[in-house]
């Protein structure tokens, strides 16, 4: 299972990052918007070509660089930030600690959803990077929880006190003893992000919100092809089936991860 | 103080911190709600100066937070900048909506999901367990817009059983008897309902799995088993009762989706619901109508979370006792 699930997951990421080489057409290029207006896959175009007559396999391999590239930097930023501020807070102790895990309240109680509708309506569509900031700062929260939770758990286990006893400075606790004690639950926790914020980022590009056009994520080729769900499915299939799969993957993964967290006594919390 | 008190300060607090900071996003990220009226109408700039008076728009922020304020204490939102309509009445109407979708996936959400997550956390190792597992996983992360085309695609396109998208006939809802617009609206309610229950029973299930699988480890459940009760019994009376705080605490979280939570699902089945609504709203820099729903938000999630504790504290009486932290932290 966990081989199958890395073995797609690295396949999609070649795929994207060799896009330009192995794309047969430019993925923006409108081919012959007459004649090739949904074409059913053929030699020429092995999984056809849209409503505009560009062609589908080169859309979905350049939408996947965009897809994967928001994905994982959303999750660098949500891992890292919720590291910091968990990791600071869960040390802090007393009114500090208190005022940043308020904070993080504050943050996990704004919906979203309506985060997103709000600053991405009042930019405009954006480029995968800011996409990325403002998906990985919807996440942090959450992460920052988790964190919390284990550093607090790991500073009452028997092994840290011993480290402190022995005369260990407080830095050299936490990044000895404290911070591997994190490594199996963010792993696990980090796939399962990536998927949900590919679920995310893909939903926002196909409402609109996400990426520009005619830049193609898998988002915004679903929301192209929907009108045409009738009569030209397969434009609408190959996009859904690239995010399912890919997902999917991710979240096997992260299953896998967790439960061998779980057998080796740590518990991952759920984020 | 009591448990709930603290926890009636904590929430206004964080009440209060989101909905001013939704505030000044709003109004510090640039963008005008009178640019495209006054462009369109090619309006001059004193027209375009009453206007702003008008709304109060010429204010310094602080005196239109001020504003703010005082209209989230009343509930009186004026105007809609870019409808003229009342923000309340427009509100009302997306919300009736969103509620009757939302709440209805909700709900559908809620029984599936913990009966699901029980039959797994009762054999989580057996064959039907592990399939269960799987499956849940896959409709837990599967976007939401995948699983909305699809059964549309089923449904909708190929054997033609329910509606394509709306919430109601244009012609039913006007000529109709009773019973044919409730019958309408349950079938244009079906699809868009279905969609949301999967997603979220897929969430609770897996909350109510996990923590059925935890608790299954604890000390007095294997105290309960010496004492030779029957598997059976034990899941029924020990472990099961005791793994639903979890689960409240996750539908407590939930409950913002009420408001605003289901944009994909509702543009995808042209629902006109609440999140469609603010979707136009911000787009037309409508301050009143965002700001209003930011409130809106904010009392949701709020109240969301007290009835979450109030019903934690009714179920658990370990929290009248100890005046500790957050039930739901």
């Amino acid at each position: 299972m966990r081989r199958i699930a890395l073995a797609i997951l690295l396949l999609v990421v070649v795929a994207a990052l060799l896009a330009p080489l192995v794309a047969p057409f430019d993925p923006a290029a409108q081919l012959d918007i007459v004649g090739l207006r949904n074409a059913k896959p053929s030699v020429a175009h092995l999984l056809g070509t849209d409503a505009y007559s560009r062609d589908i396999l080169s859309r979905v391999l350049f939408g996947a660089r965009t897809s994967l590239l928001v994905a994982f930097l959303a999750t660098m930023i949500a891992t890292l930030l919720g590291c910091v501020w968990g990791g600071i807070a869960a040390s802090a102790h007393g009114f500090v600690s208190n005022v940043m895990m308020l904070l993080v309240d504050v943050a996990r109680s704004v919906p979203r959803m309506l985060l997103f509708l709000v600053v991405v309506a009042l930019m405009g569509a954006l480029t995968p990077s800011p996409l990325a900031i403002l998906l990985g700062a919807a996440a942090w929260p959450a992460t920052s929880r988790m964190v919390f939770a284990l550093v607090r758990d790991a500073e009452s286990r028997a092994f840290v006190e011993a480290a402190r006893s022995s005369g260990a400075t407080r830095t050299r606790v936490f990044a000895r003893h404290v911070l591997p004690h994190l490594l199996g639950p963010l792993t696990a926790s980090g796939a399962l992000l990536l998927a949900d914020v590919l679920a995310l980022e893909s939903g926002l590009s196909f409402i609109g919100l996400g990426v520009r056009p005619p830049g193609a994520s898998w988002g915004t080729m679903v929301q192209d092809a929907l009108p045409y769900l009738g009569s030209a499915w397969w434009t609408a299939a190959v996009p859904c089936m690239c995010l399912v799969v890919t997902v999917l993957s991710a979240a096997a993964l992260a299953d896998q991860l967790q439960e061998k967290g779980t057998r080796s006594e740590t518990a991952v919390p759920v984020p | 103080m009591s448990f709930l008190l603290r926890r009636l300060l904590h929430v206004f607090a964080v009440m209060a911190i989101s909905t001013s900071l939704g505030f000044f996003v709003l109004h510090v990220i640039p963008g005008d709600p009178l640019g495209m009226s006054t462009e369109q109408a090619g309006r001059r700039a004193e027209v375009r100066q009453q206007l702003q008076a008008r709304y109060g728009l010429d204010q310094p922020l602080l005196t239109q937070y001020g504003s703010f304020v005082r209209r989230a204490v009343v509930g009186d939102w004026g105007n809609s900048l870019s409808s003229g309509r009342p923000v309340a009445v427009s509100i009302k109407e997306a919300l009736a909506n969103s509620l009757l979708l939302s709440g209805t996936g909700l709900l559908l959400a809620l029984v599936v999901g913990m009966s699901v997550g029980a039959l797994q956390g009762w054999k989580p190792h057996s064959m039907l367990g592990r399939v269960l597992g799987s499956t849940l996983t896959a409709l837990y992360v599967i976007p939401e817009f995948i699983l909305a085309i699809a059964l549309i695609f089923v449904f909708a396109y190929s054997l033609s059983l329910f509606p394509i998208g709306g919430s109601t006939d244009p012609v039913l809802s006007v000529v109709g008897s009773t019973t044919q617009q409730l019958r309408d609206r349950l079938w244009h309610l079906t699809l868009p309902a279905v969609t949301l229950a999967i997603g979220w029973g897929a969430a609770v299930a897996r909350q109510q799995r996990n923590s059925l699988l935890e608790i299954r480890g604890e000390d007095y459940v294997r105290t309960a088993r010496a004492k030779g009760l029957s598997e059976r019994a034990v899941f029924l009376r020990h472990v099961l009762p005791a793994s639903l705080t979890p689960v409240i605490i996750v539908v407590g979280l939930m409950l913002p989706v009420l408001v605003g939570g289901a944009v994909v699902v509702e543009t995808v089945f042209a629902w006109p619901g609440l999140g469609s609504l603010l979707l136009r709203a911000i787009n037309a820099r409508d301050y009143p109508l965002v700001s209003a729903a930011i409130v809106l938000t904010g009392v949701v999630v709020a109240a969301g979370s007290l009835l979450t504790d109030a019903v934690l504290v009714a179920l658990n009486p370990r929290l009248r006792a100890t005046a500790g932290g957050s039930a739901a932290g």
